[in-house]
């Protein structure tokens, strides 16, 4: 009985050994398939590549229309139904368009023709309804660079999606294609939602193709002060005056971050007529609205403004002094202004601007400008 | 007699459980790379729809500062640099660390980049060693050069961190080179999820590969068998290793690693008297995070990758690991009320106990059952058929997870290596059982013995200069 028992005890530990002997010959297989395939396929990809964009160049620099047919049926021939080709076909014919300023309009019809028979709206816009999520991702953002506008219904409804990665290409995308209801909506939702970054609402909102003044008021009418200061912020280096009234209105909000971007906003607009809001600023109790306001002071630059900038070099945060001292050494050719802070009672101020003053001549090597 | 026989009683049991625990690891390996597995086909289909690249020209990617620290590192610090200058990132800026080189680093660096000193107000978040100057030169916008007193890596990334002025840092090995997209992919993570603290790129084996002016070109096999077996052993432990622990992930690698800077102030900075920094910092940021009951994420990329010279003698890699091992007693013995404290989820019940119980106790059963084991098969304890069903299941069992962190580089970097080196590399996960393992587990019984003695210092491991394998290799 037990002889029988260790018998079989060890047959069995014999196939238990055999079966991973199995295992490990599948394993060294799925390896060889794999290292295989994987080689293939970046010889595939490349020669792909490679290809259409021989094919491309030929197409477009083929001296007659009839060349240029010839070229451009021997492209769609290679391309077919394949659709990694349609993929890689898009891709480039969009790096094409862009050094579209230098191609000759009779090649921009051929161009045409191009998009016509390639028609990558049709085969994205398939890819967005068919496709998994990451494909619909990739489509979305595709579309838009086509600016497929007849495919923002489409592309809205993913939106309402769980994944996070797709409601934010999608919302990408409708940014690219103006929809302005879309970029307010999908704002709305990151009011409470905030693992997105600011960064990312930055790209979302840099990334509108519309009228930019109007989205900021509509998300100005209906979003909370966390996605206006974003908004404001991300259109601050636009320039936008007809915005002005908006970041005035911003200057007496409660949140600090609007306060700051706004305060930002209307300094890159360097004009006299906001210097007064500056020179308030300057007296805020928050230091950081403080240190956004010298620099708007510093880029209006009047005799005024040095005056404001001055008392600033008395500030109590050593940010903000130093920031005015660096600013008073840029714009003060004359030097009356530094010698006017360096002969002044505050000794902190002083330091600020002889600091300033040695960082300057080293950064020109010996020379104050 | 009865001595005897009790001695033989715990000869029999120890080979048992020796063997179980030996098995039960493996096991552990196999299902932490079905795990990985699992992973990178996840990344790999969400590849299709990442789009870090085109943030590579926006100004809304974070900031990050890189933080370099130097020991003697004159082979190798000025081509760095100067990699590191171009790389891929909307705005960074570099920080080299000087931690009191004996050799000719400082005078590389200021010569080739001819800096100068600059007087400014640092502010001092973690205390650190003396700072002799913090040099500067406008030709180099975006790199600092700080010179202080010798403290350790720890010591010199405080410093860096203290000079820092962006919200994240990268803290880097100054004989390592970073692909040109990978500070973008880790960028990326921060920027996508906002509680993300952490993120580790994928280190890997330098040796034998063509890297020119700092980048890497292609993969060839190196020709030492102590460095291929390290290629072997990367992939087995780092990839598979790292991809499945996921947020309970406990070490991100000094060599390569991006890290939220106020949350590593808040934490304390890095420790200065310990040489498993690396791993400690994240074990104290896990603690500190989940001690302040904050959201956060540690994660891992092996799409950034970093590479690294691997010690190219087994002097130089017993050094390594006994390094990497004291490092890692270091750390538990710190964190130790994290071990079983369902306080700290996933961490403390699973990853530190995990660490203790196979990374940690692995080294002395495994070095103890080396000389045990064979011993009673003298002695006639031990059934020699028993013992030979072990042995060849432990080496089957070894190369199936070694062949499977091969499957999980071809998985995660495709074209990487041929189909004719990805199979030249399997050989060597057959070869490595039968006498590199054993090295390896000696090399970490003698990191816990020494532990005393080598808690604290810099590991110097020769190196060369990265260019010279690729003029070798194209000779």
């Amino acid at each position: 009985m037990f002889k029988t028992a260790e018998f079989s005890y060890e047959i069995l530990a014999a196939i238990l050994l055999i079966g991973f002997l199995i295992l490990l010959c599948a394993e060294y297989i799925w390896l060889y398939i794999l290292s295989k395939k994987n080689e293939e396929t970046i010889l595939q990809k490349r020669e792909i590549n490679a290809h259409i964009h021989y094919a491309m160049e030929a197409f477009m620099y083929s001296p007659t229309q009839s060349s240029r047919e010839t070229e451009l049926e021997s492209l769609l021939q290679y391309i077919g139904d394949d659709p990694e080709k349609k993929d890689e076909a898009a891709v480039q014919f969009v790096q094409l368009m862009q050094r579209s300023e230098d191609i000759p309009p009779e090649k921009l019809e051929a161009l045409d023709r191009l998009y016509e028979q390639l028609d990558p709206i049709a085969f994205y816009a398939e890819r967005l309804e068919k496709g998994n999520r990451y494909e619909k991702s990739y489509a979305a953002r595709k579309l838009a660079d086509f600016m497929a506008t007849d495919q923002i219904e489409n592309i809205r409804s993913l939106l309402d999606d769980k994944n996070a990665d797709l409601v934010y290409n999608a919302a990408m995308a409708l940014s690219e294609l103006a929809d302005a209801d879309s970029v307010v909506t999908f704002a709305k939702k990151c009011e409470k939602n905030r693992n997105y970054s600011h960064r990312v609402l930055l790209e979302l909102f840099q990334a509108y193709s519309g009228d930019r003044a109007e989205l900021v008021r509509r998300l100005y009418e209906n979003c909370n002060d966390y996605i206006k200061a974003t908004a404001v912020k991300a259109y601050t280096p636009d320039c936008l005056e007809e915005l002005a009234p908006l970041y005035i209105e911003g200057l007496s909000s409660k949140d600090t971050n609007l306060k700051i971007a706004c305060v930002k906003a209307l300094a890159q607009f360097g004009k006299p007529e906001y210097e007064q809001k500056m020179a308030i600023a300057l007296n805020d109790k928050n230091w950081i609205i403080r240190l956004a306001a010298v620099s708007g002071l510093e880029k209006i630059g009047t005799e005024t403004a040095l005056e404001s900038l001055v008392s600033a070099t008395q500030d109590e945060e050593w940010w903000v002094r130093n920031a005015a001292a660096k600013a008073i050494v840029n714009i003060d050719f004359n030097l009356v202004y530094v010698e006017k802070v360096l002969s002044g009672y505050d000794k902190y101020a002083a330091d600020a601007v002889k600091n300033a003053l040695y960082k300057q001549i080293k950064m020109n090597g010996g020379a104050l400008r | 007699m009865n001595i005897l026989n009790i001695l033989r009683a715990f000869i029999r049991f120890f080979n048992y459980f020796c063997m179980a625990y030996t098995l039960l690891l493996s096991v552990i390996y196999l299902i932490q790379l079905l795990v990985a597995l699992k992973r990178v086909r996840g990344q790999e289909k969400r590849k299709i729809s990442e789009d870090y690249m085109r943030y590579a020209d926006s100004q809304n990617l974070l900031p990050i500062s890189l933080i370099v620290p130097a020991h003697n590192e004159q082979e190798n610090i000025v081509q760095n640099i100067k990699d590191l200058l171009n790389l891929d990132y909307p705005q960074f800026e570099v920080i080299v660390v000087n931690d009191g080189s004996t050799d000719d680093t400082h005078r590389r660096i200021m010569e080739a980049f001819e800096m100068y000193p600059i007087e400014g107000a640092v502010k001092v978040k973690i205390p650190t060693e003396e700072i002799h100057n913090i040099y500067y030169n406008t030709d180099y916008p975006n790199l600092y050069y700080i010179d202080k007193e010798g403290g350790g890596k720890s010591d010199a990334l405080n410093a860096g961190i203290n000079l820092s002025q962006y919200p994240l840092f990268a803290c880097l090995d100054a004989d390592s080179r970073i692909e040109r997209d990978a500070l973008l992919i880790l960028g990326n993570e921060f920027l996508k999820d906002t509680t993300t603290v952490v993120a580790g790129g994928f280190v890997r084996i330098a040796n034998g590969s063509v890297i020119e002016n700092g980048e890497w070109k292609r993969f060839e096999l190196p020709k030492r068998m102590v460095e291929r077996f390290q290629i072997v052993e990367y992939f087995r432990s780092f990839l598979a290793g790292r991809l499945s622990w996921g947020k309970a992930l406990l070490i991100v690698s000094g060599a390569f690693g991006v890290f939220n800077k106020q949350v590593v102030i808040d934490a304390g900075g890095y420790k200065t008297n310990t040489i498993g920094e690396d791993m400690e910092i994240v074990v104290r940021i896990h603690r500190f995070m989940r001690t302040h009951k904050r959201k956060y994420k540690v994660k891992f990329c092996p799409e950034a990758v970093c590479w690294t010279q691997g010690p190219m003698s087994l002097r130089d890699l017993q050094s390594q690991r006994r390094r990497w091992q004291i490092g890692l007693f270091d750390t538990l013995k710190s964190h130790l009320l994290m071990t079983f404290n369902p306080l700290f989820g996933s961490v403390g019940m699973l990853s530190i106990p995990y660490s203790w119980l196979f990374e940690f106790l692995g080294a002395v059963v495994e070095t103890l059952g080396y000389f045990i084991i064979p011993f009673s098969l003298l002695m006639g304890e031990l059934n020699l058929y028993f013992f030979l069903l072990y042995f060849f299941l432990a080496v089957i069992l070894g190369i199936m997870i070694s062949v499977g962190g091969i499957i999980l580089e071809q998985n995660t970097r495709k074209g990487c290596m041929s189909s004719q080196q990805a199979m030249k590399l399997s050989l060597y996960a057959i070869l490595e059982n039968f006498g590199y393992r054993q090295a390896i587990t000696l090399f970490r019984f003698g990191g816990i013995i020494r532990y005393r003695k080598h808690k604290s210092s810099w590991g110097n491991i020769k190196r060369k200069e990265f260019n010279v394998s690729a003029e070798r290799n194209t000779q």
